[in-house]
């Protein structure tokens, strides 16, 4: 597998060089974004979020390397942490925003209303939808990472579609863009 | 499924959109932060080993350490303590809830374990049968320091985490190793040890939901700090899923005060109180450890918390988690035994471990 491939890296050879982690920083740091951006609905939180995993991942690397999924290894720390406290996710928050510049472009309509309706499922639906689409993992990894069974994460795509669908399909103005 | 899913698309779009706009700092800030906090830690490390050897330091280590001819368990001189918020600051009752809950469980204490070789040179491991929560050979001892029970690999049976403290035969009093077993289900087979990092002090061991298992530590060697460290059980070994580092320059900011700052012992008299008070004024509330350190003939005792009275000299509490802009406190009660003298200029230090290691310290006098 490529390092370039989405599902995370899985039995990728790393070398625990300083290359290895730029590979994979450049490879898959933007598409931990764009995952737990779906997941929190705010992207700066985000990008504080990965960007705080790689910081932990860096005195580590040489050890991590050698996992079986070590890029899966930075996104588990990362979604603890976004599932940690708010306090915790400040305190990583106030470290990125000493170094981040401002955003771009906001979001547009329809991905408002996207990342608005992802913030209404329950955090288990949003967690498996999020890490279905946009982190390309298996139900089998899923279910070993939420450490349910694969029939509990296909029942909990299965309410997350169905209340996705709902929502997506009101009129856009329901969401209150301007 | 997904190739046929309306969603793709939309989340394709989103992740395009990600692509675009994220701004990330990049690997070298990520490099150059993880070596700030390294700088930091190891900077800090001076003072934090001062502050360790010297208030509590190795007199505290040895006081973990099984006395002569100790076979049985005693009380843990660690204990967690759950705060009282007190909304106004005002003092209110301690509950010291988890003392027997980190108490090995009767099923555990006169087990016969499997226990992994410790990280430390001459102790025993192997099939060890294990007497009254102890393992005494003339080859080492080890003995089971305390323990949590709760669902670690998640097959709905209760299993048990270990803190499991050698001595080795040979080994320089006040040297030991210490390592974090779990075993699963009523047949405590060994499901594995929980990798510390190396040297390891471990100082609290709770069980958090979602089947979390959170060990306080002092870690020393390469990386040394003092940390709280959560895992998971894999299915295969414990993975680390969150380290929050006490010496880190955000760790929270504590003081501690204590009232009165002086009292009078008279040799076989009552005992004075005293009120510890350990604020935390954030920026989040973390468990710390908390040190008592007086002279030998007096004896400490925290209220609340019988048979886990000092032995004169020291001991150690964890204060926690005390929240942002919250106190807790803790009642001393001290006391000088018939027949003994306090030396002039005695005192008793309270001190709690604060942000970069800069030790909260209370001081009171004793005069006899």
């Amino acid at each position: 597998m490529s390092a370039a491939q989405p599902s995370g890296g899985r039995r990728h050879a790393f070398r625990g060089t300083n290359a290895d982690l730029d590979e994979v920083y450049e490879a898959y740091s933007t598409r931990l974004v764009a995952q737990l951006y779906a997941y929190t609905g705010d992207l700066a939180l985000a990008e504080d979020l990965v960007q705080e995993a790689f910081v932990r991942v860096v005195p580590r690397w040489s050890k991590v390397s050698t996992y079986d999924d070590p890029v899966g290894w930075i996104r588990r720390v990362a979604w603890n942490l976004a599932t940690s406290d708010w306090r915790r996710a400040r305190r990583v928050r106030r470290y990125a925003s000493a170094v981040r510049e401002g955003h771009g472009p906001a979001l547009s309509p329809d991905r408002v209303m996207l990342v608005r309706a992802l913030q209404t499922l329950p955090p288990v639906q949003r967690r498996a939808v999020v890490m279905f689409y946009l982190a390309d993992m298996s139900l089998a990894d899923i279910a070993e990472l939420e450490r349910v069974s694969e029939n509990t994460i296909k029942q909990r795509l299965h309410q997350g579609r169905a209340s996705l669908a709902g929502v997506l399909r009101k009129p856009r103005s329901g969401v209150g863009h301007a | 499924m997904r190739e046929s899913d309306e969603l793709v698309s939309a989340f394709t779009e989103l992740e395009t959109f990600v692509r675009e706009t994220s701004r990330l700092p990049g690997l070298a800030a990520a490099r150059s932060e993880a070596d700030r906090r390294r700088r930091g830690r190891l900077a800090v490390w001076s003072a934090a080993a001062a502050a360790f050897l010297v208030l509590a330091g190795t007199a505290v280590v040895a006081n973990w350490l099984p006395r002569s001819g100790d076979t049985g368990l005693e009380p843990s001189p660690w204990v967690t303590a759950e705060p009282t918020p007190s909304p106004s600051g005002t003092r209110g009752p301690l509950p010291m809830v988890l003392l027997s809950d980190m108490t090995p469980p009767d099923r555990l204490r006169n087990a016969s374990l499997d226990v992994p070789a410790f990280d430390f040179p001459g102790c025993p491991s192997g099939r060890l049968q294990f007497v009254d929560a102890s393992f005494v050979s003339p080859d080492g001892g080890v003995r089971m320091e305390y323990a949590t029970v709760g669902d670690v690999d998640s097959d709905g049976l209760d299993d048990v985490v270990v803190v499991l403290r050698c001595t080795p035969a040979a080994g320089e009093h006040g040297i030991f190793g210490t390592q974090a077993v779990a075993y699963s289900g009523p047949t405590l087979t060994l499901l594995g040890s929980i990798p510390t990092g190396g040297l390891t002090v471990v100082h609290s061991l709770q069980m958090r939901p979602n089947a979390v298992v959170e060990l306080g530590m002092v870690q020393t060697g390469l990386d040394p700090a003092i940390v709280l460290s959560r895992y998971w059980w894999s299915g295969s070994g414990f993975d680390l899923i969150e380290r929050i580092d006490v010496l880190a320059d955000d760790a929270p900011a504590v003081a501690v005060s204590a009232e009165p700052t002086a009292v009078q012992l008279v040799p076989g008299g009552p005992a004075a109180t005293i009120v510890v008070t350990v604020r935390s004024d954030g920026p989040y509330g973390l468990s710390l450890p908390f040190s008592i350190v007086g002279p030998a003939p007096v004896t400490v005792e925290v209220e609340g918390l019988a048979g886990v009275a000092a032995d004169g000299r020291r001991d150690v509490v964890i204060v926690g988690p005390p929240k942002e802009g919250r106190a807790v406190t803790i009642t001393l009660r001290i006391a000088l035994p018939a027949g003994a003298t306090l030396p002039a200029g005695s005192t008793v230090v309270v001190a709690a471990y604060t942000r970069g290691l800069q030790h909260a310290t209370a001081t009171v006098a004793l005069q006899s």
